[in-house]
Formats: C-alpha cells, sequence, structure tokens
C-alpha cells in the first residue's frame, strides 16, 4: 500500500498549480510526501484540520466532509479526506480548491 | 455583535453564524436553534484548539478555513480574540460572502476589544486627574509645563499610576481630535512611526524603530537624576495612542531605558499584550 500512496503523492504534486502533496495517516504519520524537510509539519497541518472537519461536520450536521482549505498569507493547503488517510495539497497562489479537489476524486478514481 | 451576525445572515446562502472567543466559549449566534448549546461549544471548542494549534504548528496566523460538506460550508475566519463562524449552502460563493465576511470580521474585531478593555485603572485618592487632563489636552502640544506642575504636587507612591494614567487618556484623547480619521495599519511599528511618533514630536525629539520609540533630551526627565524610569507621562502617552488604533492588538508600553537612569535615551518599548 505504501508503494502506491507514493505513487499517488507523485501524480497529485505533478497537476497543475498544485506545489507539493503529502499523505497522512490518521495517526499523522506521513507515508508518503513530495515535500521534503517540512512533510511533518505540513502533515500535522492536514490531520489536525482533517480531523476537526470531520467531528465538526458531525456536530453540525452538515454531511460528511468532502474537502477543506487552510489559508495562512500566502500558504494554502487543501485538506481531502480518504477512508485511512488525509490527503494535504500545498496549493499555488492561483490554485482552485474546487477545481483540484474534483481533479483528486478523479485521480484516486470511482473506488475512493 | 447580533446585529454585525444578523448583516451576514442576509446574505443569502448564509445559514447562520456565531462568534466564539480564544477558549472556545460562544459569545454570539444566529445560527437555527436545531443545535442544542452544548453541540455548538463543542464546534466552537475545535474550532478554537484547530485554529490555535495552526498557529503553533505553522508560526502564522490563519486567515481563513473553508470546510467542504456533502450538506453545507463552514467557513471560519479567526478573530484577534475569538473566530467568526459561518455555516452556509454548499454551493456558496465565498468570495463573494467575504465581501461582507470581512467587514463583519473586524468590526467583530473591535467590539471583542471593547469587551475585553480592563476596567480603568483605579485613580490615585484625592488626585484631580480629569481637571488636569483637560489642561494637558487643551496645552498640547505645549505639555510638558502642565504635566511638570502637576507631577510636583504628587506624593512619591503616587507618581508612576498617576503619571502614567494621564498619559495614556491624553493619549487616546489626542488619538480621537487628530489622527481617528486617518487610515493606519494595524501593526505595532507603523502606528509608531505614524501616530506616535507624529504626536511626540511637537515637544520631543523622537525616532522610531520597530516596536521602539526613543526620545533623545527627554522633557520629562531633565535634570531629574534617578535610579529608576521615571517618565510615566510619556509610556502612558504612547501607549493611550497605540490603543486607540482600530485593529491593533492591546499593546503595553514600558520605558526600558531612561536618560534619569545615565541612559542616552528614553527608550518606550510597545509590546502586545498577550506576548
Amino acid at each position: 500500500m505504501e508503494n502506491s500512496l507514493r505513487t499517488l503523492a507523485d501524480d497529485l504534486a505533478k497537476m497543475t498549480s498544485v506545489e507539493g502533496s503529502v499523505i497522512v495517516a490518521a495517526d499523522g504519520t506521513v507515508v508518503a510526501d513530495t515535500i521534503g524537510g517540512d512533510a511533518e509539519k505540513e502533515g500535522a497541518v492536514a490531520v489536525f484540520v482533517g480531523t476537526a472537519a470531520g467531528l465538526i461536520g458531525s456536530t453540525l450536521a452538515v454531511g460528511t466532509f468532502d474537502w477543506g482549505v487552510v489559508s495562512m498569507s500566502r500558504y494554502r493547503m487543501l485538506i481531502v479526506e480518504q477512508p485511512h488517510y488525509f490527503i494535504g495539497l500545498l496549493l499555488a497562489t492561483k490554485a482552485s480548491p474546487a477545481l483540484l479537489a474534483a481533479q483528486v476524486q478523479e485521480t484516486l478514481g470511482p473506488s475512493a | 455583535m447580533e446585529d454585525i451576525l444578523t448583516d451576514i445572515g442576509a446574505v443569502l446562502g448564509v445559514t447562520g453564524c456565531f462568534v466564539c472567543d480564544a477558549e472556545g466559549q460562544i459569545l454570539a449566534s444566529t445560527l437555527p436553534d436545531l443545535l442544542d448549546e452544548g453541540d455548538l461549544s463543542t464546534v466552537s471548542r475545535t474550532i478554537s484548539q484547530t485554529t490555535a494549534g495552526l498557529v503553533t504548528a505553522r508560526r502564522r496566523k490563519v486567515q481563513e478555513i473553508d470546510l467542504l460538506y456533502s450538506e453545507g460550508r463552514l467557513v471560519v475566519k479567526p478573530l484577534r480574540d475569538g473566530c467568526l463562524c459561518v455555516v452556509c449552502t454548499r454551493n456558496m460563493n465565498v468570495p463573494l460572502l467575504n465581501l461582507t465576511v470581512d467587514v463583519a470580521a473586524r468590526k467583530l474585531t473591535e467590539a471583542l476589544k471593547q469587551e475585553k478593555e480592563p476596567p480603568p485603572a483605579p485613580e490615585p485618592e484625592g488626585v484631580p486627574l480629569e481637571e488636569v487632563l483637560h489642561t494637558v489636552v487643551d496645552a498640547y502640544p505645549d505639555v510638558v509645563s502642565p504635566v511638570m506642575d502637576f507631577e510636583q504636587t504628587l506624593a512619591e507612591n503616587d507618581r508612576r499610576t498617576a503619571l502614567n494614567t494621564l498619559g495614556r487618556r491624553a493619549g487616546e484623547m489626542i488619538y480621537q481630535r487628530r489622527y481617528s480619521s486617518m487610515r493606519v495599519p494595524a501593526s505595532i511599528p507603523r502606528g509608531i512611526e505614524l501616530v506616535v511618533g507624529p504626536a511626540v514630536s511637537p515637544f520631543a525629539i523622537a525616532s522610531s524603530q520597530g516596536n521602539r520609540l526613543d526620545v533623545l533630551a527627554c522633557p520629562f526627565c531633565r535634570n531629574l537624576p534617578s535610579p529608576s524610569v521615571r517618565c510615566h507621562f510619556l509610556a502612558g502617552f504612547v501607549q493611550g495612542l497605540l490603543n486607540s488604533i482600530a485593529g491593533l492588538e492591546e499593546v503595553v508600553v514600558t520605558e526600558s531605558l531612561c536618560r534619569a537612569r545615565g541612559e542616552d535615551t528614553c527608550s518606550f518599548e510597545a509590546l502586545a499584550q498577550q506576548s
């Protein structure tokens, strides 16, 4: 599975307007990334927001969490939840989170 | 605060919104009564902890968290001392929503700042501060004489508090009279550069560097050697000016160097109260 996640991380990082990708397990372990040095930090953001989003969504009764974006100055991360892990994508300035989230779903395939 | 939230609620697609403080306590809400208070508290605590955690992890201020769900959307705007959370429909146009929400966030930051404003420091007993305050403000920029005259009437124990309070309130009043119409960025260095420096310059030679104001040949401690800093009026004055700037975090000003102690300048450091 780790190999397929590494391939997935590479494929996601190749998408237009994506500057890097990280795949992190729900327990916070970074399983694949294309970021390098700061992968743990980026993974922490993805798992932190993804986990909180799940809890908030079920309490507010707004359905299942699809994706989220955290903006901090020029830094933007798109977080997409999968059954056993979270995907974090570092976005370029003009990236559209909605379009990229749709592209991620296409990359993951219909079973995701 | 409810009025501000009502404005957001008027935007098409908004289901409701709420404001919580930094501890996750709900301060105001326009969400429909479908949620019980406990659930909303859980959400607000989760949001507060998440934004605080992100700031710690990334060492950057969170500007927005946008969460999309199958049946709705949550947009979180961190405020200085809390968060504004807007629940809306899934297909909400967030940039359009932000036109209203960004203005509301600024107003809410101000409202929260006023709510958290500490009660005014007790005035020393028997000190006619109100009377002196108006004399000093009316005399501005010739404030040195009335302040020094007032200082001479004070007992040693009252000096620091009375002069600092006088300075703070004079700074607030001068700001209202002269600078309130000015658009000043909510940053301590820019506040010192654009407001404090010009306000102090008519009666003292001042220069600014980042969060610090240096005053050369300070008129408040000239020929008054002292083992401790003594320009309490000026420290209060700088603090009063800075804390009047809209959107700026609460600031405490301390005098770090003083010519009365034999140092070359009188220096005033402004620090955000949280730090």
